[in-house]
């Protein structure tokens, strides 16, 4: 996933505030509590610390961010949540077609 | 919104466009198609999709007014020009909407309010109710009944309130609901949505999932969960539009079908129409950013790192059909396909890159400059990257030896040099560089770099390694004795750094005592005494090692008796009397040079030949011999005379399996005692005729190995059922080098021809050189470089080797064409030309080649790095001869600096 999302910071932020950022995400995420998300915090800090790395991930970074479109967008709403409430027409469609399966 | 308007009212072409652009995201379907037909007319191409678009919209707000008439007319002026997957989902749509046109279910209320039913189907009867929202209202004749219709209006409202954000007033609906009433579960999902919307993730996702499985809201839940990360249990039926829930939900409404639409045509293979699928309709997709069009952008692009061979294969060919003839959406799409391409070619595995590389990483250089800016420090890794790639060195084919070429030299140097320049900071280009110059012959060049490099970099260990190394090839020894000591002094934990510094202290040591300077070589062997260590193993610091060193160079150079006391030392810490005096002997051939040993080390030698023989012993003589026989300028012919002796001896003594694997593995980096590793693999055979370790060995230490791929993969099943790892190994090595060798004992010589024609001449033969590609249905290069490989192999082996040869043909040639490349060989013909008497001719199956097509012109191809003129030219080396027929393992050389 791109480091950038997974730490919260903007693609032109400079090595403070990348650090910063990558201090408070794992507060939230310590590794005795949830691992997986740790990790995933610590390699995209690994990958963006310096401008170094940057312009090499930048650069030469292939890593696909998931295995399907819709798994993408399910690794992507882990890190940009954002909550919003569905129409009430939107509803009434969905809840219409769950009801028939 | 203003936009800009001529003085007859009517809009320009790109006003119209931003006005129907903005129209379409606002939602004012009518407005944005009307003009997007307009716009159609000019350029169909670009707008026909974003028609399509606001057609779906359109008919998509009638359903929601329950205009499905209207919708169906819609629907079907989409089906005159819309591609069918366009509109798939419109009319399943439109159908479930039909269907879902308000009945009474005056029986689920009825069923309901008796109370008699079992909880599942009660649960059936509370969905029903609930997704007819439709329903104006329910008779609540009795007390029953009136309770169903007061929790159905509260669940109904507690939902609206919910879509309005009103949490509070939901909850509050929803309160009053008994544990026992039907519609409990939708309770449940009403507090879910609440605690989704405060941004609870935690609450909301416990919440979810206890909800029923097999209820509406348990279905339901699905597009919830997509949103907080989760993956969902959604059937295929309601995918579509759980996604478009859950993209809705996440704040990117629009999304959902789309995405859904590329999900299944991803999963389904068709990667490419998957692409296109979001390509046309989001007018974001791709991009460089953190938002979904970018994150999907990542998938997209990198995906085909992870793809299967075929798939990749045809993702490269859209990819590369992006970057011809500017068919880019934008210039984004350019340049991420161009990376993509470019990082694919690095990637390879292919000895050559291709020639586009270069022209394809600069165009993404240029494409990326423009977009982010120029940045020196980015282009001076770019630069690097590519200069790497060109550095790859490429394994000599066949029986080819010696050092390994580069695969493009020239260029390689070109863009690593560009990358000092952009960034002389880039410590890696100088590395980089180094070794190319000198693969060039740019002695001078290399020199200077090296220099440079210890003063940018004066704390890097890497460069003092290789200015150590460098100074080692001008023998600047004291140069590099410091340079080792600083690259000791920043990382101590390295342990073949002390090894590097002890080599380099001998030689220095030597250098010292050569020059009649005692002195300062025994000073130079004390610092290398302090880095010994209590390693027998150790050939460099192990301390017997270093006092033998120590020993032969005072007997050699110093003075005599303190040299010979210092070998008694020597000899008393070393593992056996055997492998000491072998080592001493060793070093006395690499330091003495012309001078002779003294008698009694003389008696030693040859005497610890005689005491007791082993072939564990044998191996550790073997690792010794193997280790001095990369010293420079080292002649070890006498010592293998006497290694192959003490070898006949040991095989005569008892030995383990352990031990005779063990031995063979180190003989095999010494192919002149071949012979002697058949004895103890011969040996081993006799107590195991199946040991497919042994035969491995043993087939391949045959004068001419032509172990079939068919005959090795047997080897290799029983080596994997006996689970023998180490034959394992050795299978796979074998089967890896033959697919080295020419074809020679594949080409089937015989089955496709007729009997030789003597009268070549009736101007359908072959040409005048011997031509594969249509005569043996084999490409000529590969049939012409094996059988080019072959001749100068005979040209060189001794005439013992090639008559063994000739009694033992490769598979399918015949005596005939053998003597007829003897004779070639023998007569040092530089040019292949078979003679044509003894040229078979193959069977008419089509077109003969007319001698245009001749593909052999008996000349090599010139090398990259011969081209340029700036590199001085010289011959391609001839294909050496194959002394080493057994694949060798890579040396864990103790001193691979050298």
């Amino acid at each position: 996933m791109n480091p950038y999302l997974v730490l919260g910071v903007q693609m032109d932020a400079d090595d403070h505030t990348i650090r910063r950022a990558y201090l408070d995400a794992i507060k939230l995420a310590p590794p005795d509590v949830e691992p997986k998300r740790f990790q995933a915090i610590t390699t995209a800090y690994e990958q963006i610390r310096n401008e170094v790395s940057r312009h090499q991930h930048a650069l030469f970074d292939h890593t696909p961010p998931g295995d399907s479109p819709l798994d993408v967008f399910i690794r992507y709403a882990q890190y940009h949540r954002q909550p919003q409430a569905l129409s009430f027409e939107m509803m009434k469609q969905l809840l219409r077609a769950c009801s028939k399966t | 919104m203003p936009h800009s308007r001529p003085v007859l009212g009517v809009p320009t072409p790109d006003g119209l466009e931003a006005q129907a652009r903005k129209d379409l995201a606002a939602g004012r379907w009518r407005q944005a198609r009307d003009a997007f037909k307009q716009l159609c007319k000019r350029d169909p191409a670009t707008f026909q999709p974003l028609v399509i678009e606001s057609n779906l919209g359109l008919a998509r707000a009638m359903l929601g007014k329950r205009q499905i008439s209207e919708a169906r007319q819609v629907l079907a002026y989409l089906e005159t020009f819309a591609p069918p997957e366009a509109v798939a989902g419109l009319e399943a749509e439109i159908g479930a909407c039909a269907d879902t046109l308000p009945t009474p279910p005056v029986d689920s209320v009825a069923l309901l309010a008796e109370g008699s039913r079992p909880p599942t189907e009660r649960r059936r009867y509370a969905d029903e109710l609930v997704a007819d929202f439709g329903r104006a209202g329910i008779d609540a004749g009795t007390p029953a009944r009136a309770q169903v219709a007061a929790d159905l209006l509260a669940i109904h409202q507690g939902l609206e309130a919910a879509c309005l954000g009103d949490h509070e007033r939901a909850l509050e609906l929803v309160r009053p609901l008994k544990r026992d009433s039907a519609f409990a579960h939708w309770r449940l999902f009403v507090r879910a949505v609440v605690a989704f919307q405060r941004n609870d993730a935690e609450k909301a996702a416990q919440y979810f999932e206890e909800l029923p499985v097999d209820s509406a809201p348990g279905r339901a839940r699905a597009a919830w969960l997509l949103a907080l990360g989760k993956p969902a249990g959604a059937s295929a039926v309601v995918a579509e539009i759980v996604v478009e829930a859950a993209a809705s939900l996440s704040g990117h409404p629009g999304w959902g079908r789309v995405l859904a639409r590329a999900d299944a045509l991803w999963r389904a293979g068709k990667h490419e129409a998957s692409y296109r699928v979001l390509r046309d309709w989001k007018t974001s997709f791709p991009s460089e950013g953190i938002d979904l069009a970018g994150v999907l952008s990542d998938f997209y692009f990198n995906s085909v790192f992870v793809l299967p061979e075929t798939d990749r294969m045809a993702y490269e060919d859209h990819l590369q059909e992006i970057t011809e003839g500017g068919r880019g959406k934008r210039p984004t799409e350019l340049m991420l396909a161009r990376r993509t391409l470019c990082l694919l070619m690095m990637g390879s595995s292919d000895d050559f890159p291709p020639t586009e590389l270069r022209p394809m990483w600069e165009a993404f250089l240029r494409d990326h400059e423009r977009a982010h800016g120029a940045n020196p420090r980015r282009a001076s890794l770019a630069w690097c990257r590519l200069g790497e790639v060109l550095a790859r060195t490429r394994p000599k084919p066949l029986f080819g030896r010696g050092a390994p070429a580069f695969s493009d030299t020239p260029g390689a140097i070109v863009a690593l040099e560009k990358s000092i320049a952009l960034d002389p900071a880039n410590a890696s280009a100088h590395l980089l560089l180094a070794p190319v110059y000198k693969a060039a012959r740019r002695v001078r060049d290399r020199n200077r770099l090296l220099d440079v490099m210890t003063v940018r970099f004066p704390n890097d260990k890497d460069v003092l390694l290789a200015a150590a190394a460098g100074c080692i090839d001008r023998k600047a020894l004291v140069k590099a004795v410091e340079y080792f000591e600083r690259a000791l002094a920043l990382d101590r934990l390295d342990p073949a750094t002390p090894n590097y510094l002890v080599e380099a202290c001998v030689r220095l040591a030597r250098q010292h005592y050569e020059k009649r300077h005692p002195r300062e070589g025994r000073a130079i062997l004390d610092r290398a005494g302090e880095l010994a260590v209590e390693a027998p193993d150790n050939f460099v610091r192990g301390r017997w090692c270093v006092a033998t060193r120590r020993g032969v160079l005072e007997q050699i150079y110093g003075d005599a008796a303190n040299g010979a006391e210092l070998l008694d030392q020597a000899r008393t810490i070393s593992p056996s009397a055997a492998a000491f005096a072998f080592f001493a002997r060793l070093a006395w051939s690499a330091y003495g040079r012309d001078k002779a040993a003294p008698a009694a080390l003389k008696t030693e030698w040859e005497r610890s030949a005689m005491e007791c023989p082993s072939a564990a012993e044998a191996t550790a003589l073997v690792q010794l011999l193997v280790y001095w026989a990369s010293a420079p300028n080292m002649r070890i012919g006498a010592e293998e005379s006497w290694l192959r002796r003490y070898l006949k001896r040991a095989a005569k003594n008892p030995f383990t399996r352990d031990e005779a694997a063990l031995l063979l593995e180190h003989l095999r980096k010494l192919p002149n005692l071949e012979r002697e590793a058949l004895v103890f693999a011969s040996a081993a055979l006799k107590r195991d005729r199946a040991d497919p370790l042994f035969r491995l060995y043993k087939e391949l230490l045959q004068p001419f190995p032509m172990l079939d791929r068919p005959q090795c993969e047997a080897i290799l099943d029983e080596a994997r059922r006996r689970g023998d790892a180490p034959a394992e190994q050795l299978a796979h090595e074998v089967m890896a080098s033959q697919s080295m060798l020419p074809r020679i004992g594949g080409v089937p010589w015989d089955d496709e021809f007729e009997d030789i024609d003597e009268d070549l001449d009736d101007g359908e033969s072959g040409p005048d050189s011997f031509n594969g590609v249509h005569v043996l249905g084999v490409p000529s290069e590969e049939v012409d470089e094996g059988i080019a490989a072959f001749v100068a192999m005979l040209a060189i082996l001794p005439p013992s080797a090639v008559a063994a040869l000739r009694k033992k043909l490769p598979k399918g040639m015949s005596a005939e064409l053998f003597d007829a490349l003897l004779s070639i060989a023998k007569s040092g013909t530089p040019r292949l030309e078979v003679p044509r008497a003894r040229l078979p001719r193959r069977k008419s199956k089509g077109k003969r080649p007319s001698r245009s097509e001749n593909h052999n012109t008996g000349d090599e191809p010139t090398p990259a790095f011969a081209r340029d003129p700036a590199v001085p030219q010289r011959k391609p080396p001839v294909p050496a001869v194959p002394q080493r027929k057994l694949p060798v393992p890579s040396d864990p050389a103790q001193a691979d600096l050298f």
